[in-house]
């Protein structure tokens, strides 16, 4: 025990001395709560402030009503734009056709084409669009209406159904996707933190001719390798568990309110979630390390580990999509995770089965490749690929 | 003691080494002199249990290396022929985790680290970190991780390539203090004059195979020259690789 005491200690003192592991680790700290206030600023912004956006009118002087309807609405024209969004709502160019024959046809009571032309895949003109629409289809409603009293008729009359939605989601609910995006930066940095420190202590020691030489010490394979997933794995939990304090705090920061979603993380969820974090560390870090093994070099390990990265965005995507899925599928490492994470934040209790399955399963695969790792280390082909 | 039995190892087709034996006693310093290629490095990683042999056994003290190697290499100093180190560790802490692989703790690991420290005077370089040090340097802590636990048997691949004058002599004057204790020193080397002057048995293996073996005086006798280069040139039949 004193002896493996002893590995440790070194691998400790090695990653922990790694300036670039040490600001890889910082660096997935700090960016998943950066991105997701950002995000949710944005979001939160979009959703309670009405700004103004500029159209194209072709024939305004037609329908001098209906364009102070839709100015009540913040919808203006083009030649108001202030110069430094100019650019932006030229580009965007949505225009109104009023025909010539507007006042004509409306004393008349004929139907009148107004043209709505816009380049609707534009992901961010979908708000200004539905905004346009229903300021145009409330203004047709209203004349309709008129008209309707006008001929002494109950213009309820024209309505026969008054469909009513009530979403029942709780606020807690509606914060899904953000929750969704919360657990995988816990993961996320969970990863990006144990890279670099993970290929240093494989094929690192491997490029400085170190690990032929204690591959000849008195010690046996599995030693090796557990020293060296136990330092890695514990700077991976060390980074995910302070990201998901930051991530916290982030969250606790932002008025979310505002659009209706409520997030609370009580100290328990934090415990859980932290306990949930060390299987996973521990999958993680012997994954990178088998990984790492299997290059030559610093360089053909990064390129290995990259495609590792993305698996904590992947696995819990492909689970979500696939239908008619066995429910097994559930606990696999993590989308297990994910799903966990997301329902505690939601406010659920902890589904005590998924959360047992989910990290046994991560436990026995994760030991199944510490040993296949350390039996590899023993095999002629890897002492023969060393120099 | 250091002792291969008939040892032969095939990669494939190709046969790297073919029916060795040798043994290397306490108290001695045993050379092993071949070209590149010889099969000198394959031969050495079967001693040190990393490779498996076709036929024939490894032994470190009697005890068979592909039976149980670890028990076997518990008595193993190495010197490698690459003095690959952990920059952001100091010295200290290099030896000290050699150290404790083969078992040293407490007061006994602290005593065997200020022991070769001192042995190799380099207290000067004991708590700097290994980056940027000199290969003179760099030889010393590869020396002191392998002598930490006083290994009874001490091999070294190729050990004073890339050293200069006084590192070379520093290593020559370890390599002789050890063998009066009586320890069992195996070395491979290409350079003759150090074979020559530090060597009381050589063995001379060209293409996995053993060519001869004895004194360096019995080596010059048997080919007929006096000086030990020529007889290995006559003895292996080519000079290529020599001068390297």
């Amino acid at each position: 025990m004193s002896m493996f005491k002893g590995l440790v200690t070194k691998e400790f003192r090695e990653a922990f001395r790694d300036k670039r592991a040490l600001m890889a680790a910082g660096f997935g700290i700090i960016m998943g709560p950066i991105i997701v206030a950002a995000v949710m600023m944005f979001q939160i912004d979009e959703a309670t402030t009405v700004k103004n956006s500029y159209v194209t009118f072709v024939g305004a002087e037609h329908a001098p009503q209906l364009i102070s309807t839709l100015r009540t609405q913040k919808i203006l024209p083009i030649d108001e734009v202030p110069s430094n969004e100019a650019d932006k709502w030229h580009k965007r160019s949505i225009k109104i056709t009023i025909p010539e024959t507007f006042a004509q046809d409306m004393a008349k009571a004929k139907p009148v084409d107004i043209i709505l032309l816009a380049d609707y895949s534009h992901k961010n003109l979908s708000t200004v669009l539905r905004r346009i629409e229903r300021t145009i289809e409330g203004y047709s409603g209203q004349v309709g209406s008129m008209r309707l009293l006008m001929r002494g008729i109950d213009p309820r009359i024209a309505q026969p159904i008054n469909l009513n939605v009530q979403n029942s989601a709780t606020p807690e609910a509606k914060s899904g996707i953000v929750m969704g995006m919360v657990a995988m930066f816990i993961m996320t940095s969970l990863f990006t933190a144990s890279m670099t420190a993970s290929i240093d202590t494989s094929a690192g020691e491997r490029e400085r001719h170190s690990l032929e030489l204690i591959l000849c010490q008195p010690i046996s394979t599995v030693k090796v390798v557990l020293s060296k997933v136990v330092c890695v794995s514990t700077y991976g939990a060390i980074a995910s568990i302070l990201t998901m304090l930051a991530m916290t705090f982030t969250m606790a920061m932002l008025p979310l309110e505002k659009i209706g979603i409520s997030i609370t993380v009580d100290p328990l969820t934090m415990v859980i979630i932290a306990v949930m974090v060390l299987p996973l560390a521990y999958l993680a870090g012997i994954a990178q390390l088998f990984f790492a093994y299997q290059a030559k070099t610093f360089k053909e390990a990064q390129s290995y580990l990259s495609m590792i990265l993305i698996l904590p965005m992947l696995v819990p995507m492909a689970i979500m999509i696939v239908p008619h899925k066995p429910e097994w599928l559930n606990n696999i490492p993590l989308a297990g995770h994910s799903i966990i994470m997301e329902e505690l934040f939601k406010g659920k209790a902890l589904d005590l089965v998924a959360f047992a399955a989910t990290n046994a399963l991560t436990i026995v695969v994760a030991v199944a490749m510490t040993m296949l790792l350390a039996k590899s280390l023993r095999s002629e082909k890897v002492v023969l690929a060393l120099s | 003691m250091l002792k291969v039995d008939n040892l032969s190892k095939n990669f494939g087709d190709f046969t790297a080494v073919e029916s060795i034996s040798f043994e290397a006693k306490d108290g001695e310093i045993t050379g092993i002199l071949g070209p590149n290629g010889a099969g000198k490095t394959t031969c050495l990683r079967i001693l040190y249990g990393l490779l498996k042999s076709n036929s024939g056994a490894a032994f470190i003290d009697d005890i068979d290396v592909a039976q149980s190697p670890i028990e076997a290499r518990k008595s193993l100093g190495i010197f490698p022929d690459q003095f690959g180190m952990s920059e952001r560790l100091t010295a200290r802490e290099q030896i000290e985790y050699f150290a404790q692989m083969h078992g040293l703790t407490g007061k006994a690991l602290k005593e065997a680290l200020d022991r070769v420290i001192d042995d190799l005077d380099m207290s000067e370089i004991a708590d700097r970190k290994t980056e940027g040090f000199s290969q003179g340097q760099r030889m010393k802590v590869t020396l002191a991780q392998a002598l930490v636990h006083r290994p009874q048997n001490l091999v070294l691949d190729e050990p004073t390539r890339g050293l200069d004058v006084m590192s070379t002599r520093l290593l020559r004057e370890q390599l002789l203090t050890l063998k009066q204790q009586g320890h069992c020193i195996l070395f491979s080397s290409h350079v003759m004059q150090e074979v020559a002057a530090l060597c009381d048995k050589v063995i001379v293996v060209a293409k996995g195979k053993v060519v001869a073996q004895g004194s360096p005086q019995q080596l010059c006798d048997l080919a007929g020259k006096e000086q030990l280069e020529d007889a290995f040139v006559a003895i292996i039949g080519s000079d290529e690789g020599v001068a390297a």
